[in-house]
């Protein structure tokens, strides 16, 4: 009886040697497999047309780029891009499923495959396209991290800033380039963090923290909207320094060029639509008939009578009048949703870069 | 009665010194509440609130899926009032608060354009109140209280039905309210039997029954909600098989799914305790009466149990209501969620979070106190605590 008990246990000790001993080529293997799935996985962009809609994660509550409306309607600077990429892929702007997504679940949504195209207000950052199974198109937004002061307190620049209290976003980037401002500088500073904007405006209403911190666009809109009651938008300043730079814009999952493709040429496109003065209204005068070939292979259409220059991005070749259609060009998105907010566009980094900006569009050729 | 009254006004006051000074301070300081409470409702702008009813209601359903809401509306307020009169007659005292609490929620929700609509609401309300009044005396109350409860178990089969037939609105455009009333009515409707039998199968005797109803217990006891959450919206359309599209199920009922399981989990441990307070005297009664296993339990031993554990059980539920809350991490807007994101919506209404959660928190707070006052109603009705 004990024999076989001690041989029993002699077993299980040796068959579990074994399988650890084995684990290493196994590992090798599920490599193997996981490669082989990489590549056998079918393209986002087969994927959205086969279902026929496009599912877009979104914010639901950032005013001026994704907020829902009263009617339970998505708006804003985000959402139109959503519109812009379904109507490239299927010349409908409606067809487009709405996830709102937390700050921190909106990674792992793309990942898991829940949504097809992220367009949350994310900052595109090193570790973020190297971690995480996304990648991030073109910019559509350049915002920076900025500082806003009671204009009493008398603070001119973040150095004079020692053993301040600053309001913050919880989980966000502005929370760690915050650290770095004031850790670099050698400042004391305590942190006060909250979830969403709304309780963090109360504090700073109450006075429980000398500054406000977050992305400068946000900063623009809150003060021009701040109540009377608690001294108004005149009571406030921003300062000048911008803590870091947050260019925001839409991701797609890794290894997923086709759709990437039509993504970023979409953003790109209708950056080149304002450019060659192409809006909602005239494109299809446009259309009918083009100024010069440029524009005649921007819109896909034949230029006097020629080809029509078709760049295989697997949709329609006339994806960018569809988009143009639907949205209106970068700079009747910017007017519609982020001028009313107080955010200036003139002489900012969100300029067309003939009016010495940054947003710029490489060519249709 | 006058004078007793006067009586009892001259003991609060001057009874003793004591009595004095905490009557004196509570009165002051349920003025200053009061006062500031009502400073509150009138110096806020509402309009945060009155621009977003919809939203706070039925959430992402568009507009002209607004009929599915109203007739779920009418079929519940017909329940609700004539199983106020028929099973719980409420006294003057309690109706008058009902009625406070339904103009309240009328004030806030009525638009000019649905003003017809909450008419037909409140006359079907009190028309199905003053139904079962009149004929609360006659023979046929026993047919119609059959009716009623036949209508309750298949309510939310129902409202269902009305929610997706002739083409409906996809699952997670259901939003606001209505989708934390349905979300904790499935939670507990199906949680609240599954539980039972988890209950049963762990006190059972027999050992495979037993482990794997502890083991479930323990592991859906063992994790928060909110990591049971995201597991189901990441990870659950891995293991489910793809046929019949299953690994592609809405997330509205991968919620269902958890919320049911961590009810049930919940559930079982309340009724486990009960059925441990039953005397052993009972089951030997009951087996000396030679009673088989399935009667033994349905008519002995559960009845007991469940008596003894109903406030335990209403506070679980009440508890599942609320949490059906977090699924906004799932992308869902339920009515939390939409309290939270309306003061962002428009320039003019930052900084009124207060005015918007407020309103959420008084929704939240009509369910859970009416199925407070429905558990200290079923206890009464049973003679807990007095038996």
């Amino acid at each position: 009886m004990r024999k076989s008990k001690l041989f029993l246990l002699f077993l299980s000790v040796m068959s579990l040697t074994l399988i650890l001993a084995c684990s290493s080529e196994t590992e090798v293997k599920e490599v193997v497999k996981e490669v082989e799935v990489m590549i056998e996985r079918p393209s986002t962009l087969k994927t959205v047309q086969d279902r026929g809609t496009l599912k877009c994660g979104v914010n639901d509550n950032l005013t001026g780029f994704g907020v829902l409306t009263s009617s339970g309607a998505f708006e804003g600077f985000d959402i139109d891009y959503c519109k812009a990429v379904a109507a490239a892929i299927f010349g409908d702007a409606s067809k487009v499923e709405y996830v709102p997504l937390t700050a921190s679940a909106r990674f792992e949504a793309l990942g898991s495959g829940e949504i097809d195209l992220l367009i949350r207000n994310t900052t595109w950052t090193a570790s973020r396209d190297r971690d995480l199974a996304n990648d991030f198109t073109a910019t559509t937004f350049y915002d920076g991290q900025g500082m806003m002061v009671y204009a009493d307190s008398g603070y001119q620049t973040i150095e004079d800033m020692e053993g301040a209290t600053v309001c913050v976003l919880q989980g966000t980037t502005t929370e760690l380039n915050l650290d770095d401002r004031f850790m670099s500088a050698g400042l004391k500073y305590t942190p006060l963090t909250f979830e969403t904007n709304d309780p963090l405006q109360a504090a700073f209403e109450e006075k429980r923290c000398d500054g406000w911190t977050t992305d400068k666009s946000g900063l623009a809109s809150k003060r021009a909207e701040f109540p009377a009651s608690a001294g108004g938008p005149d009571s406030l300043v921003v300062l000048a320094e911008t803590l870091s730079k947050e260019p925001l814009g839409p991701l797609t999952r890794d290894n997923d060029s086709k759709f990437y493709d039509v993504v970023q040429w979409v953003v790109f496109g209708l950056i080149q639509a304002e450019e060659s003065g192409i809006t909602s209204s005239n494109v299809a005068a446009m259309a009918a008939s083009p100024k010069d070939p440029g524009m005649a292979r921007l819109l896909g259409v034949p230029y006097s009578g020629g080809e029509v220059s078709d760049f295989q991005f697997g949709v329609d070749p006339t994806f960018i009048q569809h988009a143009i259609k639907a949205v209106g060009n970068y700079g009747e998105i910017y007017e519609k949703h982020l001028t009313p907010l107080g955010l200036t566009r003139a002489g900012s980094l969100n300029a067309l870069w003939t009016d010495g900006g940054l947003v710029y569009a490489p060519p249709f050729r | 009665m006058l004078d007793k009254k006067l009586k009892w006004i001259f003991n609060t006051f001057s009874g003793s010194v004591f009595n004095t000074v905490i009557s004196t301070f509570c009165i002051v300081l349920l003025f200053f509440v009061i006062n500031n409470l009502l400073g509150f409702i009138s110096n806020s702008e509402w309009a945060v609130v009155t621009e977003n009813r919809r939203l706070l209601l039925i959430g992402r359903m568009p507009q002209e899926e607004e009929w599915r809401a109203w007739s779920i509306l009418w079929i519940s307020s017909f329940l609700i009032f004539s199983s106020l009169k028929s099973f719980i007659s409420p006294s003057k005292k309690e109706l008058t608060f009902i009625f406070l609490i339904v103009m309240i929620l009328c004030l806030i929700f009525t638009t000019e354009s649905s003003i017809f609509k909450v008419i037909i609401t409140l006359m079907i309300s009190s028309f199905s109140y003053l139904l079962t009044k009149y004929i609360s005396d006659t023979p046929i109350i026993h047919k119609f209280n059959k009716f009623l409860i036949f209508l309750w178990i298949f309510l939310v089969p129902l409202v269902f039905c009305l929610l997706l037939i002739a083409d409906g609105p996809k699952p997670t455009l259901w939003g606001g309210f209505l989708l934390n009333i349905i979300l904790a009515s499935v939670a507990i409707g199906i949680g609240f039997p599954l539980g039972l039998l988890f209950a049963l199968g762990r006190a059972s005797s027999l050992p495979a029954i037993k482990i794997v109803c502890t083991v479930y217990i323990e592991t859906i006891r063992g994790a928060p909600l909110v990591a049971w959450l995201l597991l189901a919206w990441f990870v659950l359309p891995k293991f489910l098989p793809e046929f019949w599209g299953l690994n592609d199920i809405s997330v509205v009922v991968r919620a269902m799914i958890i919320l049911s399981a961590f009810t049930s989990a919940y559930t079982a441990e309340v009724i486990r305790g009960g059925l441990q307070s039953i005397p052993k005297g009972q089951i030997e009664a009951a087996d000396s009466l030679n009673l088989n296993v399935f009667t033994k339990t349905s008519i002995i031993i559960l009845p007991q149990a469940i008596r003894v554990v109903i406030p335990a059980l209403i506070s679980t539920f009440i508890g599942v209501f609320k949490d059906t809350s977090l699924v906004f991490i799932l992308a869902l807007t339920d009515l939390l969620q939409v309290g939270r994101i309306i003061p962002e919506q428009d320039p003019e209404f930052f900084g009124k979070a207060l005015e918007a959660l407020s309103v959420v928190a008084f929704m939240f707070w009509i369910v859970s106190i009416a199925l407070s006052n429905l558990s200290s109603r079923v206890e009464k009705s049973m003679g807990i605590g007095t038996r």
